[in-house]
């Protein structure tokens, strides 16, 4: 990236302060995670590495900013997770070996059950929502890309797409370990 | 939150933030402020497109381990191989009772993981074992019925095994053999050297015949290509202390501190010879690159010099 597209960036960046605070406090529902996202979003602009050309620098700074927030958002919500099941862990070892080999054994069932879990519900989806759900989640793929590789509207895309999220929330939302 | 709880997974709810999350994925011109609006709109809204976001990260990644994990996909595949092993065994008149067990070993699950520089990552192994990835890390994790192992190409994992005494976890760091039953330990393999510290629990770390017991607190530092190490104790406390984003310096030599740092940023700092030496004990705490350097500052006698993408560390001269 050039001197000069980043300059450009940190001038819209500084420009559009009120309105991102706004939106990530919204995100994330706390204005300490806000101000946190917002530094982080400097730093992403200044280190990583970014296009040479930056078309549009609003929507790229407002794209990169909601990637951030939902990273935040997922990470927070994991060490929640993970330090209730830690405590629960710890306690059960002062009660000696035998306790503690029954959490590993609880632990190594419940990772595997999920992974299960996850793909029965990603199996679960009616076929052509799958096949849209892969291509432009997991593969990566855009909507553009993957209107012309399966022939279809890019509103039949979003309209997949939107079906696959719900229920995959929708099923996850009940047996995930970051849920609880 | 009880109001939270009950209607974060109202489907009309889902329903929507599963809509506002495929149009922003990848839309053109997305109405950002819409967005903000409808997020202000009810605080079960953000919740709503957190469970989304989050079915759909948990998606992606199961789908990942999928790819390189057959044990996920066990029962089809399992059914057939056990279906087949049955017909052929009856084909041939032989009790099936005592040929059986060695083919329901369950067959191996490997999991290749990489982080880029400035990531970090955990990941929950089907024993429970978690790993803690740190920055600029490749590792390959195997288990079986037997054994269970990771190989740790480059970089930094913290480990916290779980105890299993029939299944010992290795871990192969260069040409070192790291080997527990179920503890919490620390690896980085970098630059050629592999360091392995100790949290909790007994850990032996091999290099050819040769192989040397650490206690929690113990650090174990070497060289590929040399059976030689060093041994020093430290604050078991430690070794988890990068999780926490805090680097822990015990006496160590400036080259040491940046090297270390030069595994989570991707601009790279040279120490300039006269100070490479210089020792340094303290935590650092990681946040920017350029701050840290400017902490270093308050400690030592050195300066930061940018030059272009470049960051020096040089004798100061006003100290």
């Amino acid at each position: 990236m050039t001197e000069e597209v980043f300059n450009r960036l940190v001038s819209v960046y500084v420009g559009m302060r009120a309105e991102l605070l706004r939106f990530l406090h919204a995100r994330l529902g706390n204005e300490a995670a806000a101000d946190d996202v917002f530094q982080e979003l400097f730093l992403k602009l200044r280190f990583a590495q970014l296009p040479e050309h930056v078309q549009n620098p609003r929507s790229f700074i407002y794209r990169t900013a909601f990637n951030l927030s939902n990273a935040h958002a997922r990470s927070a919500r994991r060490r929640v997770a993970r330090d209730s099941q830690w405590s629960e862990t710890t306690t059960q070892k002062v009660g000696g070996e035998a306790i503690a080999d029954v959490a590993g054994a609880e632990d190594r069932l419940a990772a595997k059950e999920h992974l299960r879990v996850v793909l029965q519900a990603i199996e679960a989806l009616p076929p052509k929502c799958k096949e849209v759900f892969i291509n432009c989640r997991i593969e990566g793929r855009s909507h553009r890309e993957v209107t012309e590789r399966l022939g279809i509207s890019a509103k039949t895309v979003e309209k997949h797409m939107t079906t696959a999220l719900k229920h995959l929330a929708l099923t996850l939302a009940d047996v995930s370990r970051d849920w609880g | 939150m009880t109001r939270h709880a009950a209607e974060k997974s109202d489907p009309a709810r889902l329903e929507g933030a599963a809509a506002w999350h495929a149009r922003l994925h990848d839309g053109h011109a997305p109405d950002w402020a819409a967005f903000t609006a409808w997020l202000e709109e009810d605080p079960c809204n953000r919740l709503a497109f957190d469970a989304v976001d989050m079915a759909a990260a948990e998606a992606t990644e199961a789908w990942e381990q999928r790819g390189s994990a057959p044990e996920a996909r066990l029962p089809v595949g399992f059914a057939r191989r056990a279906a087949f092993a049955a017909s052929v065994l009856a084909a041939a008149g032989l009790a099936l009772a005592v040929i059986l067990p060695p083919l329901l070993r369950a067959p191996a699950e490997v999991l290749r993981v990489a982080t880029t520089v400035g990531e970090q990552r955990d990941v929950t192994l089907a024993d429970g074992s978690v790993l803690h990835v740190n920055t600029a890390t490749s590792l390959t994790a195997t288990l079986d019925g037997d054994s269970r192992g990771v190989r740790l190409d480059k970089g930094e994992v913290l480990l916290e095994v779980a105890r299993d005494p029939k299944r010992p976890f290795h871990v192969m760091a260069g040409d070192r053999e790291v080997t527990v039953v179920g503890t919490t330990f620390n690896v980085v393999r970098d630059a050629g050297a592999v360091n392995v510290s100790v949290a909790e629990g007994i850990v032996q770390v091999q290099s050819g015949a040769a192989a040397v017991r650490l206690q929690p607190g113990d650090r174990y530092r070497g060289r590929e290509g040399s059976p030689a190490y060093a041994l020093t104790k430290s604050d078991p406390a430690a070794v988890t202390a990068w999780r926490e984003g805090q680097l822990i310096f015990e006496e160590a030599s400036l080259a040491d501190v940046v090297s270390t740092m030069n595994r989570y940023f991707e601009r790279q700092i040279t120490p300039a010879p006269e100070v490479r030496n210089l020792r340094f004990s303290g935590v650092l705490k990681m946040d920017d690159q350029v701050l840290m350097l400017r902490r270093l500052e308050a400690f030592l006698p050195v300066a930061v010099r940018e030059s272009g993408n470049e960051l020096h560390l040089e004798r100061s001269t006003s100290k």
